[in-house]
Formats: C-alpha cells, sequence, structure tokens
C-alpha cells in the first residue's frame, strides 16, 4: 500500500481524535434540552411556594429540582415544554444539599424527553454554559400590576448564556440571626457550588445548567438579584449522588463526624429558635429584613475579610454528643492539620475531604492541642437528619 | 508495509500533538461580533434632545425639569428615515440626530405608535443615508447569539452581547401585546433602548423596546421588590412588525391596533366550579375569565360582563362572505391578547363564553385602542 494511503487515514482518524470541538452556537443543543426543562406550576392561591423550573433526568420521569422549590407546595404540578401539565410527587429530599427528586406521575406511563447529565468535575473556570428555566414568579406578578393589571411572569423557556466564574466556591450562608434560610442550617452542604454569569432570576431555581455540549452539568440554585455574573448552581455530581442515595436507600446519605467547624453548638441551638416562615412564609413576599439578610449573607459569602476566617488550620468549634469525634476524644479548641496525612486549603475544603469518604470508613486526624500533636482515628457514621446532622458539621 | 502500526501510531500521535499545539490563530477583527457590528454601524444613530416639562416619562412618574436626554436608533430608509423609540423620545424636543460617522441632523417626528412603542423620525438634510439590512426574526431560535447595538449620546458606538432567550407573545412597557416578542439576555440601559438588535450576520432583527429592570424601576412600589428585580430580562420588538408597517406609514397610513376592551385572568380551579363549568371542560386547562371590562370597547358594547369565561374564539376574515380564519381555545390570557393582536382591521371574532353556567356567543369587531383605553385591557 502506498504511503499516503496511510497519511489519509491518519490524517481522518487524527480529526476523529481531537478533543471535542466546542460548537460556537448554541441554538442545535438548545432544542434538545429544552424539550428536558420543565416548569413547577404554582396553582393560584397557593402562596407558600414560588414557582421553580427542574429537569427531566430519565426516560420514565424523574426530575431534579431545588429543595426550596418543592417546599411548602401541597399538589405538585408539572408544566412540560409541551405545555402539558402533569401531577407529580415528591420522591425524596434533603434540605442541606437544597435538592428535590421529583417523579411525573402522568395518568399513563409514557416515556419523556430527558437531559444528558455531565460530569461537574470537568467543569472549568471560563467554560461556556447555559440555563434554561422559568424565571419570574407570582408573588411578583402580584406587586407587578400598576391599577391591578395581572400579569402572567413566568417567562417558561427562557434561554440564558454565560460562563463559568468561579468552581468549588463555598456559598455557606454565616448570618445565623435571620430567617430559615439564612441560618446556619440552610446551604451549610454547599460548599463547592458552580458560579456563572449565566443570568438566573427567581423562578429559575431548579432548572438545568448546561455546557455547550447539551450535558447538564449543575443545578441552578440561587441567582445573586444584587450582584450580576455570581449566579449560583449546584454540581451536577451532587445531585446524582442524593439521586442514587434516594433510589436505593430512601434518603441522601452523608459521612459525618460531629464536628462543628464553622460555628459552636450553642450558637447553632440558638439560631434554630429563629425558624420563623422565611421566604414565602406569609404571602410569599419577603419582608425588608429578610431582603437585607440576603443583601448581607450575599456581601459575606463573597467578602475576603470573612473568608479569611476559614483558611487552614480549622480549629474544632464545637463536638455533637455521642458523634464518633466525640467517642474518638476529639474537643472543641483542637486545630485539625490534616486529614489521612494530607493538608487542606480552607474549611470548605475540609468539609469536601470527609463529604468523599464513606460511612463506616476509617479517617486520621493529625490535631494540635495545645503543644501537644497527636493522631486521632474517627470511624465516620452516616450523618443524622435534624438537628445534630445540621449547621455546617463534618 | 511491514511494519504500518507503529508508523501509523506515530503520526497520529503527531497529528493530535500539533493539533493541541497551535491553535488556529484568529485575527480580532475578522469575529464575526466585530464584522456584525461593523456593517450595522454605518445605520446606527443618536437620537438627542429637550424633555418637555411637565412630561409623563412613565406611569406616575412626572418629569418636571427639563433635561437634556436620548436614545438609539437607526436608519430605514435611503430619504433617511430612522426608527427609535416612543417611550424615550415621546416628551422630546429640538431633536438632534448624530450618525456613527459624525454627522449632525435635525429630525422631525414624522409618526408615532404609542402601543408598538415606536416612533419613526425625518432627517433634515441631505444624504447619503445607509439604511440597515432586516433579518428574519421569525427564523431566529432560542441559543441564538444576538447584539444589542447603541450609540449613546453620540459617545461612541457600544454593543453588549447575549442571546435570544426566546420568542413569545409579551405585553410592551405599553400594555400592548407584540406576538413573537424578541426575549434577550444581552444587556439594554438607557441609551441603546431604540437602538437595532442584530444577529452575527449584521441584519437587524428587532430594537431595544424594554427591560424587566426599567420597568420595575419606573413602577412606584416598595422598594424591597426593587432589590429582588429580574436581571436581563429584556425584550425587542422582532423586526417583521417593523417591515410589516414600514412601507404604509411612509405612505401616510395609520397603523391598525386592534382592541377589545376587556382584560382577562386565569381561571383557578375553584372558580371552574364556581362559574359553573360544564363538566367536560372542567379538568381541561381551558379557559380565560373577564377581569375588566372597558365599556368603550367592542365587546363591552355587545355585552360582555365581568366574570364572564371565555373558553375559545371563531375569528373570521374581513372579506364579503364569511370565512373563518381560524378556530381556537385560550389556555391562558396571554393566548387571548395574542388572538386579538394578531387580527387584521375588520376581521371579526366569536367568542365562546360561560355566563351562569350557560353557554352563549358574543360576535364583535375589534377597533382602534384608543389612548385612554382602561389600563391592562387588550
Amino acid at each position: 500500500m502506498r504511503p499516503f494511503y496511510w497519511l489519509a487515514l491518519v490524517t481522518i482518524l487524527g480529526a476523529i481524535l481531537l478533543p471535542r470541538e466546542i460548537p460556537p452556537e448554541l441554538y442545535p443543543v438548545v432544542e434538545t434540552s429544552k424539550a428536558a426543562t420543565v416548569r413547577f406550576v404554582v396553582p393560584l392561591g397557593e402562596f407558600g411556594a414560588s414557582g421553580g423550573s427542574g429537569s427531566i433526568v430519565s426516560p420514565d420521569g424523574y426530575v431534579f429540582t431545588n429543595f426550596h422549590v418543592t417546599s411548602g407546595v401541597r399538589n405538585l404540578m408539572i408544566n412540560l415544554d409541551s405545555g402539558e401539565e402533569i401531577p407529580a410527587r415528591i420522591v425524596g429530599s434533603n434540605d442541606k444539599v437544597d435538592f428535590s427528586l421529583v417523579k411525573l406521575t402522568p395518568p399513563e406511563p409514557r416515556v419523556f424527553p430527558y437531559v444528558k447529565l455531565g460530569n461537574s468535575d470537568l467543569v472549568k473556570k471560563m467554560d461556556r454554559v447555559y440555563a434554561i428555566g422559568a424565571p419570574g414568579d407570582r408573588s411578583a406578578s402580584v406587586l407587578f400590576s400598576p391599577g391591578r393589571v395581572y400579569r402572567e411572569w413566568q417567562l417558561v423557556n427562557t434561554v440564558t448564556a454565560g460562563s463559568v466564574v468561579d468552581v468549588h466556591l463555598p456559598f455557606t450562608i454565616l448570618n445565623p440571626e435571620y430567617g430559615r434560610e439564612m441560618s446556619p442550617d440552610y446551604g451549610k452542604e454547599l460548599s463547592a457550588m458552580i458560579a456563572t454569569s449565566a443570568t438566573i432570576n427567581a423562578g429559575n431555581s431548579g432548572g438545568p445548567l448546561f455546557n455547550f455540549l447539551g450535558e447538564q452539568i449543575g443545578v441552578n440554585s440561587w441567582g445573586a438579584s444584587i450582584f450580576e455574573a455570581s449566579h449560583i448552581a449546584m454540581p451536577i455530581n451532587d445531585a446524582k449522588k442524593s439521586y442514587e442515595d434516594i433510589l436505593s436507600a430512601g434518603r441522601v446519605i452523608y459521612p459525618w463526624a460531629g464536628i462543628y467547624i464553622f460555628w459552636s453548638s450553642a450558637r447553632r441551638k440558638g439560631a434554630t429558635n429563629l425558624q420563623t416562615g422565611g421566604w414565602g412564609g406569609r404571602l410569599g413576599i419577603p419582608s425588608a429584613q429578610e431582603i437585607l439578610a440576603e443583601y448581607v449573607a450575599t456581601s459575606i459569602k463573597m467578602g475576603l475579610r470573612e473568608y479569611q476566617k476559614f483558611l487552614y488550620p480549622s480549629e474544632i468549634k464545637g463536638v455533637w454528643p455521642e458523634s464518633p469525634a466525640e467517642k474518638a476524644g476529639l474537643a472543641p479548641g483542637d486545630v485539625i492539620l490534616s486529614v489521612n496525612g494530607e493538608k487542606y486549603r480552607d474549611a470548605f475544603e475540609l468539609v469536601r475531604k470527609i463529604r468523599a469518604k464513606k460511612v463506616g470508613e476509617p479517617v486520621e486526624f493529625l490535631i494540635k492541642r495545645g503543644k501537644f500533636q497527636a493522631l486521632v482515628t474517627v470511624i465516620l457514621e452516616e450523618q443524622p437528619q435534624s438537628p445534630a446532622g445540621a449547621g455546617g458539621t463534618l | 508495509m511491514k511494519k504500518p502500526f507503529p508508523i501509523l501510531g506515530a503520526l497520529l500521535l503527531l497529528s493530535v500533538a500539533n493539533a493541541e499545539q497551535t491553535p488556529k490563530k484568529l485575527d480580532p477583527k475578522n469575529f464575526p461580533y466585530v464584522q456584525a457590528i461593523q456593517k450595522v454601524a454605518p445605520a446606527v444613530v443618536s437620537v438627542e434632545g429637550l424633555t418637555t416639562p411637565g412630561a409623563v416619562v412613565a406611569p406616575g412618574v412626572v418629569q418636571r425639569l427639563q433635561l437634556q436626554t436620548g436614545a438609539s436608533g437607526f436608519i430605514v430608509t435611503k430619504q433617511g428615515h430612522i426608527i427609535t423609540t416612543y417611550e424615550i423620545t415621546k416628551a422630546l424636543k429640538d431633536i438632534q440626530v448624530t450618525l456613527t460617522d459624525g454627522r449632525r441632523f435635525k429630525a422631525q417626528k414624522v409618526y408615532e405608535d404609542r402601543w408598538n412603542n415606536f416612533s419613526i423620525l425625518q432627517l433634515e438634510g441631505k444624504g447619503p443615508f445607509t439604511p440597515v439590512t432586516f433579518g428574519d426574526a421569525q427564523a431566529l431560535r432560542p441559543g441564538e447569539s444576538v447584539l444589542a447595538v447603541g450609540f449613546p449620546l453620540a459617545e461612541g458606538l457600544t454593543a453588549t452581547a447575549g442571546v435570544v432567550s426566546s420568542l413569545r407573545n409579551f405585553y410592551l412597557l405599553t400594555d400592548y401585546m407584540v406576538p413573537y416578542a424578541i426575549q434577550t439576555d444581552a444587556t439594554y440601559y438607557s441609551f441603546n433602548l431604540g437602538g437595532p438588535l442584530i444577529n452575527t450576520r449584521g441584519e437587524v432583527v428587532g430594537m431595544n423596546t424594554f427591560s424587566a429592570e426599567s420597568y420595575l424601576f419606573f413602577l412606584p412600589v416598595i422598594s424591597e421588590q426593587i432589590l429582588r428585580q429580574m436581571q436581563n430580562v429584556n425584550f425587542a420588538l422582532p423586526a417583521n412588525i417593523i417591515q410589516e408597517y414600514l412601507p404604509g406609514i411612509l405612505a401616510g397610513e395609520k397603523v391598525f391596533h386592534p382592541w377589545s376592551g376587556i382584560h382577562v385572568v386565569e381561571v383557578s380551579q375553584f372558580l371552574r366550579y364556581y362559574v359553573g363549568f360544564p363538566p367536560e371542560w372542567i379538568d381541561r386547562d381551558v379557559g380565560v375569565i373577564v377581569d375588566n371590562v372597558d365599556a368603550k370597547g367592542p365587546a363591552g358594547k355587545k355585552g360582555v360582563q365581568l366574570g364572564d369565561v371565555i373558553l375559545g374564539a371563531k375569528v373570521y376574515l374581513a372579506t364579503g362572505e364569511r370565512t373563518l380564519k381560524e378556530e381556537l381555545v385560550f389556555r391562558s390570557p396571554v393566548d387571548y391578547a395574542a388572538t386579538i393582536a394578531k387580527m387584521k382591521k375588520g376581521e371579526r371574532i366569536r367568542l365562546s363564553i360561560i355566563r351562569g353556567g350557560k353557554p352563549m356567543e358574543v360576535e364583535f369587531e375589534p377597533f382602534e385602542k384608543p389612548p385612554d383605553a382602561f389600563p391592562g385591557t387588550v
């Protein structure tokens, strides 16, 4: 055979094996991902809930969304891309990671269009992404109206595009003084979020974030209304883990040592008393205090001064009674120098390291107490549901 | 031909490595965005003028000072007609228009469409003027790249990039429904309103009309709501509407704005039982309920009342014999508003109504929406 045949073959093979090229325009992939994006209908008169979005992830109709979309809704109704309304039920949810798994329950079994799930570990800064959802909610539309004019303000199938601004963003709302979602009980597990410049408004919550190949890489969680280009999405790998746990065990399982790394338990207990309604309490309209809380929390989230408190090494603020950490002899005031011989950058990475382990796995902490250092082995247990497993524990 | 595979492997590796090491050299001047902006640039203008003191610039906001302000616009004919936003230019006098090449002209208002929110101005002076090329707004797909171009106060051309968020029937700031308005996340600000929304080929697909942010800002609502405002929810008037009306307007005709004079809202499940829906319709997501009736309107004159439920309608053409144009059901208030908005002059609509549990029908011909129409009526 002549060599240039080989050359031709090599060129073709080379073209096939090259890294997948990102398409410059995204409308070809948007078509397919739009078909699998759904809207959570808020029945008229049901004021506790705000609208939200979601994405169908399996042909039999499992839907990923945020916990704060499904909480407070009595009868879930889901609006498909085609306009059909289909009843749904909550299969399982976890308020700690702000995740809900919902199953569509159509009268007759059928096959739904579904999104392709990607791998959020591969997401890098500057990756181009797009979000689909239904921004706007009815509680806003009531106030929109000059002269009692009522407008539909859920803008279904809105596509917004942008790029990844940050990965592994610690999105922990640190201010315990305000309502439920502002307390450390909420959002403390969100230690590795994706920040994007694709606009996420109220109502986009729970909707999918895609890369330009059309793979879902995140669940849109928070639109920071005050700062542009700081919209927060939950990585899809966290959602996939919750999905598998809920299907196999009925709940989301995380390993837990019982260490308070962000707040002391006493302060956390005080904060739980403040669970008064929160967003979507009375009429679904936030009070001035709650708005201010969001403002403060968002500022703190971004603030370097606040972040520096969580840099290496982390001090144990509290230990839950009869937790694995207490059994192993850890006490408040101990400084964690390393985990399994590895150092960490900040408290959030420490949380991520523990979270990556399995229940029943031993973890070796190098501890500094006063002048002394010691290796302590903690056998992880399953993180209990509230109250012990809450509030920035690891 | 004894050892093809090592050679093949080596070549393969080389080709992959080469491709990764030498990225394509790109000249920034050849980027599609840059070329698109350069193509549209000669037709983009800045519209400036003095506000009339005492003018109502937004619902409930009276401008008492005389200010110099402006918007963007673009040239649509070789005779020097430009199109810009009505919302800002309605209160302007002594209008000065600056082209991107630095030429300045005085301009006269030729036509103002308060409902579709555009004004047409005529430049006073000799050309040549370069009009824009219109693209097909109906062929846009969600996800397609668009650019909002503006020439704020003649200070230099600006462009913000985004994607088409969706094409939807939507109400403009003026309370008027526009079928297939373009929703985009390309950022709007005060001075690129009225400017063109272009695709990556430099064709104009719409006019930047309003953003939800500015909408909220103008409303006399509590300041908390402003903090919770929506970002980058922006709407453009689609170019096909401009293209459709422009020849008529230049020939001296007026644009017809169909108006039925009622305002409808969704029917909740509870209301379905209360108003006596037929059993076979009760579980179907169909029907809108009349919330407000303007007695001056055609529907009000024909006896449509508060609390009537409208299930659907038949639309008849304006020709001599009755020819059915379309028959439809209303799933949402937007459906009803869009049906009225798409009607031509002389067409008649026959509504299927349920009043007090009894079905009935009302037929009327929408007429021109008056400036003092009750707010919210379509």
